[in-house]
């Protein structure tokens, strides 16, 4: 009896371990073949159309419905990382996004030009790669602020910082000022300027005539004086207005300009004859070394009026006895035209702004040389009108170097 | 909790490092400014550096208290240990640079209303040498790059020699021409100047060095750590 119950409970678990183990081998079996369809399609297909097990069919269906959501989804999350990148990279402003921890998540092409950088940076310290004291303020700042910043690559940035949606870092948006801040000055100054030098002759003039309706022009020794300095004064006003109107001109392109072979030696005689009294009055020699057949494309009248202004400005600039040498030579395609003095020339800092209309490196000795600080800006127009260069150098060991740069004349064969 | 505090920690770490970099950044830029200021002579410039270097001053100042605070209540080891006794050096070194570019600053202060010296012989290159190395170093400290440190520690020599010829063409100028002695002068102490934001940089790189290798390579010569 018991030895019967005893075999019997035996038996059963004996099979129970037997199930057990089959069991377990099953389920086994199960995940080796669950894996190897996730892994591999093929089988996955093989498997969906040929087992004749409908179990097996059953897992490789839903595992294929699985798959084909997955990458439905990785594709979709790619195409809208490659819009966010591609809309990034297409603004003009710069964006930055940082993590709570400062480190960048995203940095367009602008904001890299900006920083002055190449490498793709995400997943660096933002504040320990720029080091900016402000920006560091910027970014710490608990509410939304902007601020102008000068980067380490030179360039002014008005810089934004907002909050990210659903996070701690933060979203910078970063916005080159440079141009804009240097034309402000520019146009300030221009508007000061103009003012400046209107009000001196008219101030001049009204006080003249004022005193000679007073009584004076009965006066046999002021009146002259006074209506000397009325007519000079009225010159000065007509000389600026008539720059200014050719430069506005120049600025409407309705200065037509004719372009055609222009030998530089007989401008530059002709320019003389100009500049002549002036030179003779301060000794300074004029030396000009340009030869016979050196020919540009250009306009001859603007050519004269470019050279005009600039030995005018030599003679007068340079110092009493001083000397100024114009040469012009081949120079690959285009001919190179300099006018050289050994006056005080002109410091680094002026001289990328003595291009600028009214702009003056020395004020009160332009002034006092009867110059209304518009010549150079009349140079600069015309030069580019012509499709040329000009620019200013230091001569050593003293003086400046105004060279400009034209076409050559195909006519030309043989230049100096 | 615990993961809290150690959080707050790491907060604490990045601040530091932050705020070191960003008076780094305000230590190039006074040096890179005074330089403009000199070569521009422009006064104006001049004396906004001169005022910033206040701003200098009280980066020192915060980024002290920072470590210390940090210091009194972590009571960090290791490498935590190590660089934040390397920032309390750092801080002085860089608050050292920004003294002498407001000494830059003030040398172009007294030359900007002197006439121009026309020579060959300027400080500018100098400065870009020892603006590159200040770079230099305080990347190789964003990067804990001990290899580009001790690049900047041997750079130091060339900052040398290039100071030492451009002395001595000063020196040959004030001989030749004694009119330039009020131009010259100056610009002596400027290359002077230089010299020893240098050797502060070099100062820099050596903590940084410190910093990864817990290794004191100060006041002794640098043997390559063997790996
Ligand atoms: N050769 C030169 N040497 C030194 N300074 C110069 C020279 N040429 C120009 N400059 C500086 O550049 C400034 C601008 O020159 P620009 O010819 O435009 O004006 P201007 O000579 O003052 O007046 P104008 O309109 O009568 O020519 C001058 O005021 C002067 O300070
Ligand atoms: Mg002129």
């Amino acid at each position: 009896m018991i030895e019967t119950t005893v075999a019997l409970l035996s038996l059963a678990l004996a099979v129970t371990v037997v199930m057990l183990v089959l069991a377990r081998r099953r389920l086994h079996a199960l995940a080796e073949l669950t894996r190897d369809i996730v892994r591999d399609p093929q089988r996955r297909i093989r498997l969906l159309e040929e087992s004749p097990d409908s179990g097996e069919r059953e897992l490789a269906r839903w595992i294929d419905a699985l798959a084909e959501q997955v990458q439905a989804a990785t594709v979709a999350h790619a195409r809208e990382r490659a819009l966010l990148a591609a809309v990034a990279d297409g603004l003009t402003q710069g964006v930055i996004a940082v993590d709570g921890a400062h480190r960048i998540e995203l940095l367009n092409d602008a904001a890299r030009t900006m920083l002055g950088v190449t490498s793709p940076l995400v997943g660096e310290p933002l504040l320990e790669f720029v080091r900016v004291p402000e920006l560091r303020e910027l970014v710490e700042s608990s509410v939304a602020s902007t601020a102008e910043i000068l980067l380490p690559s030179g360039v002014r940035a008005l810089v934004r910082v907002a909050r990210k949606w659903g996070g701690e870092g933060r979203v910078l948006l970063v916005e080159d000022v440079t141009a804009m801040r240097r034309l402000e000055t520019v146009r300030r100054d221009f508007v000061a300027n103009v003012s400046h030098e209107l009000r001196t002759p008219v101030a001049v003039i009204r006080a003249n005539a004022e005193t000679l309706i007073a009584g004076a022009q009965n006066d046999p020794k002021m009146a002259p004086k006074l209506i000397d300095g009325l007519h000079r004064n009225a010159e000065r006003l007509a000389r600026i207005l008539a720059d200014l109107l050719d430069l506005s001109r120049l600025d409407a392109g309705q200065y037509r300009l004719e372009l055609s072979p222009v030998a530089v030696k007989l401008v530059t005689e002709q320019s003389l004859t100009a500049v002549e009294p002036q030179a003779a009055k301060r000794n300074v020699r004029v030396h000009v070394a340009i030869a016979d057949a050196v020919t540009v494309r250009a306009d001859a009248k603007a050519l004269d009026q470019i050279l005009v202004n600039l030995i005018d400005n030599a003679v007068k600039y340079t110092k009493v006895d001083g000397n100024v040498w114009v040469e012009a030579r081949a120079d690959g395609e285009n001919i190179r035209v300099e006018v050289r003095d050994d006056g005080p020339g002109i410091a680094a800092k002026h001289r990328e702004r003595v291009f600028e209309r009214f702009y003056r490196a020395d004020p009160s000795r332009s002034r006092e040389a009867g110059g209304t600080g518009l010549g150079l800006s009349i140079v600069k127009h015309l030069v580019e009108s012509m499709g040329g260069e000009v620019g200013v150098e230091a001569n050593a060991p003293q003086g400046s170097i105004f060279w400009l740069r034209l076409a050559r004349a195909s006519a030309v064969t043989a230049a100096a | 909790m615990a993961s809290h505090t150690s959080k707050d920690f790491e907060t604490e770490l990045r601040t530091l490092r932050e705020r070191l970099c960003a008076m780094g950044g305000r230590a190039e830029q006074q040096i890179e400014l005074a330089m403009k200021s000199l070569v521009d002579s422009d006064a104006e410039l001049a004396r906004q550096v001169i005022e910033n270097d206040k701003a200098v001053d009280r980066d020192e100042n915060e980024i002290d208290e920072l470590a210390l605070q940090i210091l009194a209540t972590r009571q960090p080891v290791a490498s935590d240990l190590r660089f934040i006794a390397m920032s309390l050096k750092l801080v002085t070194d860089l608050e050292r640079i920004g003294d002498l570019a407001s000494g830059i600053a003030k040398r172009a202060l007294e030359l900007a209303p002197l006439p121009h010296l026309t020579t060959r012989s300027s400080p500018a290159f100098l400065a870009t040498l020892v603006l590159k190395n200040l770079r230099a170093a305080m990347d190789a400290f964003v990067a804990k790059d001990a290899d580009s440190a001790n690049a900047v520690i041997a750079a130091d020599i060339e900052i040398d020699r290039v100071n030492a010829t451009l002395f001595a063409e000063l020196l040959g100028q004030l001989m030749s021409d004694a009119a330039a002695v009020q131009q010259v002068l100056p610009m002596t102490s400027v290359c002077r100047y230089l010299e020893r934001i240098g050797d502060h940089v070099k100062n820099l790189a050596e903590g940084v060095v410190y910093m990864v290798h817990a290794q004191d390579i100060r006041h002794r010569p640098y043997v390559a750590p063997a790996n």
